[in-house]
Formats: structure tokens, sequence, C-alpha cells
């Protein structure tokens, strides 16, 4: 599977999770609110996402359905299921350890 | 937490298998919207449609590669990749008839022998008795190799009483009765034969067995002699003698003559704790004196040894501490009985107690299928594993065809490891369809196997029945994936080799096996070396069972009948015992076609035995020498009905036997018997005329038999040695006497004629009738069924070894032809050249022939060896000829040989008929 380079292991679970934790989403409002939000700084090429999209389905985190857009089109939208809330949670705690622990490796340094 | 998970998870992995077209259309349909809002939002930044297009296009990246990857994420490939497979596979195979037709009935025969012999091995070695908690059943023995022990009724008793490990200990005749059945009290209608079994009260209480009907036997039922007269059917009994008529509760049934009340039906499926008998009728140990007319004081005593004990340990019990109770109460009975008798001799005493797992329950019968069963699922693993070398090796010629196509899909990019897996499920697909085609072979099997089982059974209910079942089908199914992998595991590393790419580019056929060759050689010299151990089996067994064919008896067992009949289990006994058989000799002798007739109280290799110690006259017994002989009690006429040579002196006659009749009730047990008066007169064998009169003759000279009788009896006769008791001992001293000097109790006739026993048997029941019309004949049969029955293991394991041997044979010569045609095929072109530049047929002959001979030494060397060390396993099963017998390896080599100048015959003369011309233009 083609993973984005610049994006630390496992952390466009969290990001995904994330995003559809605000609200269900098709695939195409995911990546362009991913951009939005991180301020072009996170970029995710179209196509990975998919996979990605998958994997979370299958793990049971996430869960699709079918509705029509807003542009009265019929898309796939995504939204968080209760065990996806309690992933999110889960890794959101990691991320946070995880990135204090590095600040405060960085910051050691500096003095 | 895991539950939700398959909630969610479950019913989208159900989606992806079953719904498979519609989940590729939401894939599509999702990259479509994606591409498309791309678009659009590409357009409403400036792009032309066309920029808008190539943009999104780039920014996806190749969309089937990550449609691919939301395929993988559904973790589903592998499901539908053998789905893909199987279907692959069935082409494959229907695309090839023969190859198809010759792999699956070679599995067949391998995959079904396997079955059947398994269904016997899972029956007699494997399956747990059908009762409760079968693994906390255990059997008292006195000793770790005989689980076959038989206790007294009053030690029974003791340790039932006695201990503080068992949730219960109960007792059954260990060895089947035939009783005489009658549904109604009459003294004119005739008795028929059933089966039954002794049984103490809490017998199905401790076994956990639950009646079908009625009730089943209690603790109340061992209270005193005589008082619980019950009787319990099995099921299938009831089913069929009683057609399952539930009015039989509360009927009474007089078995020998007794009236029982039928208080219950067991649960069907209950057979007892012996898994070769099916007793039809169960009854309380407390009727046995009864219903056997043998008092319960002739039996409760340390004498009469006939019943087996199974006890239930209690959950967390210790085996230890349960043995050390019931030695000890075996020794105080040992104790108790010291103290009451004068003669020490009759004691018996237990060195030990030792508790046998009693959950497959124990059988004489089974047990003595163990040893041959086993050797024979050896026997049928090895065809097996020649049979996946053959079609191993069918297979590498048949990727050698496919060469091509794998080449094709592996430069296209197909993993490896796909095509790997893919020929693997056709192997696995051709080894269940053999499997399938084998359970029919199986069924086959399984009814000659239980054929020659019940040979070794007296009665009808009696024997191993193995069913090909659940469990059986369980294996074969193992059995079959297992073979799939293995003779499909080389072939398919092999055809998928990355070095066999340039396969493409080139068009000789086979130019690239060089490897394939070697391994496809190195597969027959497998097979030959496995195969040689199995026809050196089959020689020495055939070679055993003719030497036990060629053995000198000691009396014509053609033409001889033995009729048994047992007065006594109506009462008779005495003076009507011997009035009755003695009026039914005689009736017998004057029947049309009897030559002569006469009775005896054991007939030869009947399995029954008696021995006493003895005294010679004039013989001085070296010390640690065994003072016993063997003993039997014959009738006038018997060595002349036999067919047994008088050497010396004479037999017996009517007046050698005493004339007044003892009576069995009169004899006191730990006493010799009171004497009859008369002169006593005996028969000795050659074996103990020549062991204790070497310089003289024996006749006139005196025996004394302790036990028998104080009167010693006077040699008249010498008869030639016989076997008695088994064909393989040699013959041990014997003495006969006059078969009423014992105190009558049952005897067998023998008839000696050229009518078989179908024509006899009517004949011999009218007058068997016209004595007594209750009396039933239980059984009549050729002597000679004895005999064989002696050494059936032995045609058991002589008969399949040769079938198997012979399958190995043939299966072997087939693979070798396939080698070897498809060398010389391989070496047509240098053939060819040979020939051009003067090579003559004959040499181009040799070429061949050296070849296959190579790997045939090679193959016999290895199998040599191997049967070297293997046929030490069944010296036992010999006779006559030694484990490392080199006639019997030189006759398997040889038989190799054979098959090995026949399978390379017809590739041998084609390479001799090889055109240098054509075979140079060849390609």
């Amino acid at each position: 599977m083609s993973k984005p380079p610049d994006l630390v292991q496992g952390t466009l679970d969290l990001l995904l999770l994330k995003i559809l934790a605000l609200e269900p989403q098709h695939g195409w409002a995911i990546s362009q609110r991913l951009k939005q939000i991180s301020g072009d700084v996170l970029q995710v090429s179209d196509g990975s996402l998919y996979p990605a999209l998958h994997k979370l389905e299958q793990e049971g985190w996430i869960t699709a359905e079918w509705k029509t857009s807003e542009l009265g089109r019929r898309a796939k939208f995504y939204s968080l299921t209760r065990l996806g809330r309690r992933q999110l949670a889960r890794e959101s705690a990691n991320w946070d350890r995880l990135s204090n622990a590095i600040s405060q490796v960085i910051r050691l340094q500096e003095s | 937490m895991r539950l939700e998970h398959w909630l969610y998870t479950i019913p989208l992995r159900l989606r992806s298998l079953f719904r498979q077209s519609q989940v590729e259309r939401e894939l599509a349909e999702e990259f479509e919207f994606h591409l498309e809002q791309r678009i659009a939002s590409e357009i409403a930044s400036g792009a032309t449609p066309e920029q808008a297009r190539y943009t999104a296009l780039q920014a996806m990246q190749g969309i089937e590669q990550h449609k691919e990857d939301c395929r993988d994420m559904r973790r589903l490939n592998w499901v539908e990749n053998l789905m893909r497979d199987l279907q692959y596979a069935l082409r494959a195979l229907a695309k090839t008839p023969a190859f198809t037709a010759v792999t699956v009935a070679t599995l067949a025969l391998g995959i079904g022998a396997n079955t059947a012999i398994f269904s016997f091995v899972d029956t007699v070695l494997l399956k747990l008795l059908p009762v409760k908690d079968p693994l906390q059943l255990y059997l008292v023995a006195y000793h770790p190799a005989k689980p076959h022990t038989t206790w007294n009724y009053p030690d029974y008793v003791a340790m039932r009483n006695h201990n503080t490990q068992f949730t219960g200990l109960a007792a059954y005749s260990l060895s089947l009765s035939t009783f005489g059945l009658q549904t109604a009290a009459s003294t004119q209608q005739a008795a028929e034969i059933t089966y039954g079994i002794f049984v103490s009260g809490n017998y199905f209480d401790v076994l956990g067995a639950t009646p079908a009907l009625g009730r089943l036997f209690d603790a109340q039922d061992d209270r005193a002699p005589g008082a619980a007269p019950y009787i319990v059917l099995s099921y299938s009994y009831w089913q069929s003698r009683f057609s399952g008529d539930t009015h039989v509760i509360g009927r009474k049934l007089w078995i020998n003559g007794y009236p029982l009340f039928v208080v219950g039906v067991a649960a069907p499926g209950f057979t007892g704790a012996d898994v070769a008998f099916r007793p039809d009728v169960f009854i309380p140990i407390m009727m046995r004196g009864q219903v056997m007319h043998f008092p319960f004081e002739r039996w409760n005593n340390r004498k009469n040894w006939w019943m087996a004990i199974i006890g239930r340990l209690k959950p967390g019990a210790s085996i230890r501490k349960a043995e050390g109770e019931l030695f000890a109460v075996c020794k105080d009975q040992e104790a108790a009985e010291r103290r009451t008798t004068s003669d020490p001799r009759w004691i018996s005493t237990a060195e030990q107690i030792v508790l046998q797992p009693g959950a497959r329950g124990y059988s004489y019968l089974a047990d003595t299928l163990h040893k041959p069963l086993l050797i024979l699922f050896v026997i049928v693993g090895l065809v097996l594993l020649i049979a996946c070398a053959n079609i191993a090796n069918l297979m590498l010629a048949r990727g050698a065809a496919r060469q091509r196509e794998i080449a094709v899909r592996l430069t296209l990019g197909a993993s490896r490891g796909r095509i790997v897996s893919q020929l693997l499920t056709e192997s696995v697909l051709i080894a269940v369809l053999g499997g399938l085609a084998g359970l029919v072979f199986a069924l086959l099997g399984t009814r000659v196997l239980a054929s020659f089982v019940q040979e070794m059974s007296w009665a009808p209910v009696m024997g191993i029945r193995a069913a090909v079942d659940a469990r059986v089908f369980g294996f074969t199914l193992a059995i079959c994936i297992l073979t799939g992998l293995l003779f499909g595991i080389a072939p398919a590393l092999q055809s998928t080799r990355p070095d066999l790419v340039p396969a493409l580019k080139e068009d000789v056929p086979g130019s690239t096996g060089s490897s394939r060759v070697t391994l496809r050689k190195a597969l027959v010299v497998f097979q030959v070396g496995l195969s040689l151990p199995l026809l050196t089996g089959a020689a020495l067994f055939a070679r055993t069972l003719g030497n036990f064919r060629a053995l000198e008896l000691g009396f014509a067992p053609e033409n001889v009948l033995i009729a048994s009949i047992d007065p006594a289990q109506f009462g008779y006994n005495g003076q009507r015992v011997r009035n009755f058989f003695d009026h039914l000799r005689a009736r017998a002798a004057a029947l049309p076609g009897v030559r002569s007739a006469a009775l005896a109280g054991m007939t030869p290799l009947s399995g029954s035995s008696w021995n006493d110690i003895i005294d010679v006259e004039g013989y001085t017994w070296k010390s640690g020498e065994r003072k016993t002989a063997w003993v039997d009690n014959v009738g006038p006429g018997y060595f002349h009905t036999l067919g047994t040579p008088v050497i010396l002196g004479r037999e017996f006659v009517e007046q050698d036997n005493p004339t007044t009749t003892m009576e069995p009730a009169r004899l006191k047990l730990g006493e010799p018997p009171p004497d009859a008066p008369g002169r006593h007169v005996a028969v000795v064998n050659e074996t103990f005329a020549r062991r204790f009169f070497p310089n003289r003759s024996p006749l006139g000279m005196h025996v004394h038999l302790t036990f028998q009788s104080p009167t010693a009896y006077e040699i008249v006769g010498v008869v030639k040695d016989a076997h008695y008791y088994s064909l393989r001992d040699t013959t041990q001293p014997m003495v006969f006497i006059p078969i009423w000097r014992v105190a009558p109790q049952s005897a067998s006739l023998i008839i000696r004629t050229t009518a078989s026993s179908t024509q006899i048997a009517p004949l011999l029941r009218r007058e068997i009738k016209a004595l007594d019309p209750v009396i039933p004949l239980r059984k009549i049969h050729p002597l000679t069924e004895d005999v064989d029955r002696m050494i059936l293991i032995e045609r058991l394991v002589a008969t399949l070894s040769a079938f198997f041997g012979a399958l190995a044979l043939l299966l072997s010569a087939v693979g070798l032809y396939g080698v070897v045609a498809y060398t010389v095929t391989r070496r047509t072109r240098e053939i060819g050249i040979r020939m051009a530049v003067g090579a003559a047929r004959s040499s181009v002959l040799w070429l061949v022939f050296r070849e296959s001979f190579g790997m045939i030494l090679l193959g016999a060397g290895l199998g040599a060896i191997a049967a070297f060390a293997a046929t030490r396993l069944v010296a036992s099963f010999l006779f006559g000829v030694g484990t490392h017998d080199p006639l019997s390896i030189a006759l398997a080599a040889l038989a190799l040989a054979f098959s090995a100048a026949i399978a390379s015959l017809l590739p041998a003369q084609r390479a001799a008929r090889v055109d240098p011309l054509v075979a140079l233009r060849y390609e």
C-alpha cells in the first residue's frame, strides 16, 4: 500500500478519526478539510486516502453510508462509531504523550 | 469490546464475500465521485475541462493500484483467491481427464486403505466407551501387563465395601455366557440361544448407563443369592427379538429353564465395558447359581475366578492410594483363607494391584488386534506415501507441460506465492476427490476386515464393529489435505522456479528440465525404497503362513465337525449328563454319512486348557523341572475320529470308563475329588513318552495326576504329538484319561463325516430333540475353523500385506515407467546422434535399462537397509522364518527388478526404434 511519506506512521488514522468526529463526511470533503485545517502542511495524496478509510471501516471504527451530497450527487459518507470514538480517545492520548516527550527532548537540547 | 468489533466487521466481511459485484461497483463509484469533485474544483479555479481532468488523474496517481489497496483492506482476498483457484483447478483437471482419473484412482486406493484401517484403529485403540465420563473408569488388575484379570466373588465384595477412592466398584463376567432362552415354561419347546453376562447390582450405575425402558439393576439386586430374579435386555436385542414391544417389561423369560422377570431395557448403544461383546441380556450376579445350576456356595469362594472389576474413581482421587487400599483388602482376604484352609497350595495370592485405564473398555479380542492393526496402519501409510510420490511424479510431468503457461504468468507479474498456492489448491482438490472415491473403497475394506475379525469370535454378538463415522471422515479429510500438500509442494515449487522464465524463449520440450529429472528420479528411488520393505514384509508373512499350513498338526482336521451341546445348562448332572452324551454319540455315529463319532472334554485348538501337577513312575525330577502336564478327558474312538495315530498300545474303549458316575455336587474345592472305582488307565503323547521313558516302553507304567485322582493311572497307549493349545509352541507332555473319569459337566461331540456342518446340523438337532426337546444345539463347526482361527492374525496380515505389496509394486513400476519414458523423449536427439554414428540398437536398449536399473538398485539398497531395521518389529508375527530372512529380501528385490524390466521395456524399445534422421530433425 502506498503511504503518504510525510506523515508519521499511524497519524493518518488519528487525523481521519478526528475529522470524522466533527461530522460525517465523504472522501473528497475529508481530503479538503485535512488540507484546510492543517494549513496545507499535511498533504495526503488523493488516492491513498481511500485505502486508509477502508481500513478504518474494516476495523469497525467508522461506518459508511450512501447519501445524497450537497450537490445532489450520491456519495459515500463515513461517520464515527462508538468503537471509533474510543479509539480516537486512545490515539489522541498516545499522540499527546509522544509529542510531549519529543518536545521535552528538544527543549533539553536547547538549554 | 471484541463482540462489538465483530458486530461491525462481520456484516462487512460477508458483504465483500457474497455481494462482491456490488462492493466493486461502490468502490468504483466512490473513486468516480472523488474524481468529479476534483475536476469541478479545478474548473472553478480557472482550468479548462481537459486540464482539470489531467490534473485530477495526476493527483490520484494510479486509481487501479489504490483500488487494489482498498480490496486488500477488506482482508478477504484469500477467500476470493481460493474460490478462483478452485474454479481454475477444476477447469485444469477437466482438461486432462486421463491424468485426473489416474491420480484420483491411485489416491482412492491409498486413502481408502488408510480410512479402512483407521476405522478399526479408532474402534480398537482410540474410541472411548459410550458411557458417562469414561476417563474416570479403571479396571482392577493384579498385573501391569494383564488388564485381562479375573476375580472371585468374595474378593470383589470385600474391595467394593472397603475403599475410599471410588464412587463405585462394579463386577461383571469377563466372558460371554451362552444361555438357552424360552418365552414360556415348557419341556417341549426348544430353547433359543442368547448371549449375556452376569453383572453386579451397581454395574449400570458405575458405568453411568441409563434405561431406555423400565429400570436397570441397583444395589438391592446384590442382597442375597437367588433374590433378584430379574433380567435387563440390550436395546438391540429388545428391537430384534421383541420388536421393540414395550409390554416386554414385567414379562417372564426362562433362562436355562429358570424364570426371570424383564425389568428394563438398556439405552441404545450401551453394550457394557467390553468393546468386543454386545450382550443380549444382563443378569444379576446373585442369579448365577439359579441360572447356571451352579449353587452360590460353590462359587462364593476364592477358587472361582471369573469376573472383571471396573471402578469409577472419585474426582481428584489418587490412583496410588486406591491401589494400596485394594491391595490391603486382597491381603486380608488371603490371610482369612489361610486360617481356614489346610492346603496352602490352593491359596491364590496377589502380588500387587494395578489400576488400568478403563476408558476404552477392555477386550481380549481387541487386545489381540492392537499390534496387527498398527502394522497394517504402517503398511497402508507407506502405500499412501508411495502413491504420493507417484502423483508428485505425474504432477512434475504435467508441470513440464504447463511450463510456458506458468512462465507467462510469472512474467506478467503474478507472484510466485500466488501461483504456488494455486498449484497446491489443484493438488489438494485432487486429493479430496481421491479421498471421496476412497471412502467407497474404505467401506469395502472395512467389510473385508470385519469378516476377518468376525472369524475370531465364536458368537454372533462378538466382534469389532467399525463404521465410517464422523471421526473417520475427519481423519480422511485431514489425510486428503496432508497428502495434497505433500505431493503438490515439490512440483509446485519446481515449476515456479524463477530461473524457468527463460523457458518462454525456447521451444525445445524439456530443455530446461534437468533438475526436474533429478527430482523425478529421486521420487522413483524413494518409491522403490519404500516398496522393498513392504514386499519383504509380504514375503515374510507369506512364508510364515506357508509354514503354518505345512505344519504337522498331529490330527486331521479336514472332514471333522465339532458340536457343542450343554445339557448341564438345564440342570443335568452326573449320570444324566453321561447318559445324554453316550446316547447322543451312538445316534450321531449312526447318522448317514458319518464315519465315526467320539466325545471329548476338550478339543484341540479350542482355546480351553487343563493342566495338572504330575508324578511319573520311575522318573526322578531334575531340579527346577516343571512337574506339570496337559490333561484331556476323551471318549472311546476319540483318536480314531480325530485322525491322531496311535503309536503304541491302544486307545480307550467303553470299559475304561468307571461303572459309577461321580456327581459334581459331591466335589469339594480344595480337595482331590472322591475316586470312582475301577481300573485307571491313561494314554500319553509321544513327548510324554520320550521325556519320562527315554529308554523303555511307557506301557504298564503309572502316572499320578495330583488334583485329579488319588489313584495313579496306568499307561495303555502312546499317541502321536498334536497341537492342542497353539501352533507356535512345541508340544508339551500330555496325558489323556477316559472321559467319565471326570465328573461329567459338558462335552463336545466330534464327528468325522464328509457332510458339511449345515447338512449335519438338522439331523443332529433331531437326535438331540429325541433325547430332550428343550436342549439346543449350541454350535456346530468344522475343526478346520479352529485351526484357521489360530492363525487368523497371520492370515489377515499376510493377505493384506500381499495386496498392498502388489499395489506398491504396481505404483513403483508406473512411476519408473513415467520417468524412463520421459527421459527417452528428452534424449531422442542424443540417441539419434549415437545411432547415426553407429551405435547398435542393443547398446541403445542397454542405455535405457542401465538408467532404470540404476534407480532400482539405489532404491532397493536403501530399502533393504530399512527392511533390515523394520522387520524386527514384526518378529512376533513370524513363524519358521527369521526376521532377517535373506530369501524374503531377495524375493522382494527380484519382484522389483522384474517389474522394473517390464516398466523400462516399452520406452527402451521406443528408443531403439528411433530413426536417426527423424531424431536429428526433431525440434
